[in-house]
């Protein structure tokens, strides 16, 4: 089991780490497009770098249910897992 | 279920690990692409994982719709291995023999023997990737999903292919007596037609009996003495259409042909486990024998009498015995044998001639059988003996039946037809089906690990 609970606490981890990012990166995108500098390319790069951040954070924020989904809609088909591991957020 | 729990939460380890590089504000596209592909591959893999008992289910569904049967898989390849085995036995026995008759025949022999000795090679292969797949399959097909759930796709072409070998091996391994029968009809008859009877051999006190002779008879023609085979197994060939005959088949030792428990019987209907025609087993129960080594028998009549210990040193047999009604005991040597004296309960005859009954000899080899009464109870009986000679105790290897059976009347072109026959099916037939499972379980690998991704995310 001591390897579940490695894998357990870097999930937690990465989960802490992805929604600081996710900060940081929204952060510095708005910074990027919202500067003073006259170039569309780099506007560009900006937008893509919000795009990016908006989609991870959806995906952290909404990770736990699909997973639950797909246990879920699995052992609907007839498996017998033991029970759905849930992982837990911070 | 520790491996899948593993499988599980490395899935949402590779999911966060998705996200946060989706999240990471570095604008390089070629590491931004690991984002949603992560993300992919952790969804396919928490599917598969939770999935994996409904996966096997189907598989096995599959497998008994197709007609697959691992009982009678392991049946037939066990059996198989048992027939291959002891005629490598009796062939190998037949080059002692038949080198006297015609020398270097054994130089003729030998390659076939080692094309013999390749096919139970491949037997055993099969035999033991059949055991692998039938009881690991969920141990393989799960260490499989947690190798293709380590992150960033580092084991999955290895988790893959075990994956699609466990399931593909599950579900064909069993097919292969149908394949074997596919490659088997387009095979010239051969007309050796021999039935291997094999099986225990046991006196009617239910001791196993270890070595001696067997004969068959089967009308007027008599096959035999086949020797016991290592363990006092008994493995006789028998030309297949005297099996629906009747037969009786006797314990030929010591120049007595003793009475088993098959007599008058066509052997057909006597077989247990009748999986080949190729084959049978038939458990024999030799009636009226205590005891026999070596050319010495010790047997009883009327038999109803119960022995508590036989006890056998290089120079005396003691044997203690409890009848239930007045009885006579018979010991039948060989001639190389002198008896000194025979202690019944304590009292010792050494004119050991007042007990002589009669004389017999046995493929050559000349006896004497001595009888003592006995009254109903318990006794102990000694007997003291010498023995001159370790030679000619029994039949020599020329009288013996597999020997007569190849000097008789079968040619050597029937038995190249046999031996390519069983060297075409057992080694290409097994490394033909094991190449077409290996192919199949590529390419499901392939499937599984390459092109099967779910496009969820843009």
């Amino acid at each position: 089991m001591d390897i579940i609970a490695l894998i357990k606490d870097l999930i937690n981890k990465i989960v802490v780490v992805s929604w600081l990012l996710f900060l940081l990166t929204w952060i510095i995108g708005w910074a990027i497009k919202g500067a003073p500098i006259p170039s569309s390319k780099v506007r560009r790069v900006g937008q893509g770098l919000i795009e990016d951040a908006i989609w991870g954070a959806f995906w952290v924020a909404i990770g736990t249910s699909i997973f639950w989904l797909i246990t879920y809609i699995s052992s609907a088909l007839g498996t017998a897992m033991p029970n759905p591991p849930t992982p837990q957020l911070p | 279920m520790t491996t899948l729990l593993i499988a599980f939460y490395l899935a949402i380890l590779t999911f966060y690990l998705g996200v946060l590089i989706y999240a990471l504000p570095i604008p390089l596209s070629g590491l931004k692409r690991w984002g949603p592909r992560l993300i992919n591959d952790a969804f396919f893999i928490a599917a598969l994982t939770s999935s994996i008992k409904l996966i096997i289910d189907f598989t096995d569904y599959i497998r008994s719709v197709l007609g697959g049967d691992w009982d009678n898989f392991f049946f037939l390849v066990k059996g198989v291995m048992i027939f291959r085995s002891l005629f490598i036995l009796a062939l190998s026995s037949t080059i002692a023999s038949a080198t006297k008759i015609l020398p270097g025949f054994s130089r003729v022999v030998s390659p076939y023997l080692n094309i013999l000795t390749t096919s139970l090679y491949f037997l055993t292969l099969m035999y033991f990737l059949g055991v692998v797949v039938y009881y690991g399959v969920a141990t393989l097909s799960s260490l499989g999903v947690t190798l293709m759930a380590i992150p960033f796709r580092i084991a999955r072409n290895a988790g893959a292919f075990l994956l699609s070998f466990a399931l593909v091996l599950y579900v064909a391994l069993p097919l292969y007596p149908h394949f074997l029968s596919l490659l088997v009809l387009p095979l010239p008859r051969t007309s050796l037609n021999l039935v291997t009877v094999y099986g225990d051999v046991k006196n009617f006190l239910g001791h196993k009996i270890y070595n001696g002779y067997l004969g068959v008879k089967v009308g007027e023609e008599y096959i035999g003495p086949a020797r016991l085979g290592i363990d006092g197994r008994m493995a006789i060939f028998i030309p297949r259409d005297y099996m629906d005959k009747p037969a009786t088949i006797y314990f030929d030792v010591s120049g007595h042909r003793f009475y088993t428990n098959v007599s008058g019987e066509p052997l057909a209907t006597l077989c247990k486990y009748t999986f080949s025609v190729y084959m049978c087993r038939i458990d024999i129960e030799v009636k009226g024998l205590i005891h026999y080594s070596k050319g010495i028998a010790l047997h009883i009549h009327p038999p109803p009498v119960s022995v508590d210990n036989i006890y056998e040193t290089s120079n005396s047999v003691i044997l203690t015995l409890t009848a239930d009604t007045d009885t006579k005991l018979y010991i039948s040597a060989v001639e190389a044998y002198t008896i000194n004296a025979i202690i019944v309960d304590g009292v010792k005859e050494v004119n050991v001639d007042m007990y002589k009954a009669y004389e017999w000899n046995w493929y050559g080899i000349k006896g004497v059988t001595y009888v003592i009464p006995l009254s109903s109870g318990h006794h102990e009986i000694c007997i003291e003996f010498d023995v001159k000679s370790t030679e000619d105790l029994e039949p020599s290897v020329e009288d013996l039946y597999p020997g007569k059976l190849f000097q008789r009347d079968i040619s050597l072109l029937e038995i190249l037809d046999f031996l390519s026959s069983s060297a075409y099916l057992d080694i290409i037939s097994s490394i033909l089906y094991i190449s077409l499972l290996f192919s199949a379980s590529y390419g499901l690998s392939k499937v599984l690990g390459g092109g099967a991704r779910l496009r969820l995310t843009p």
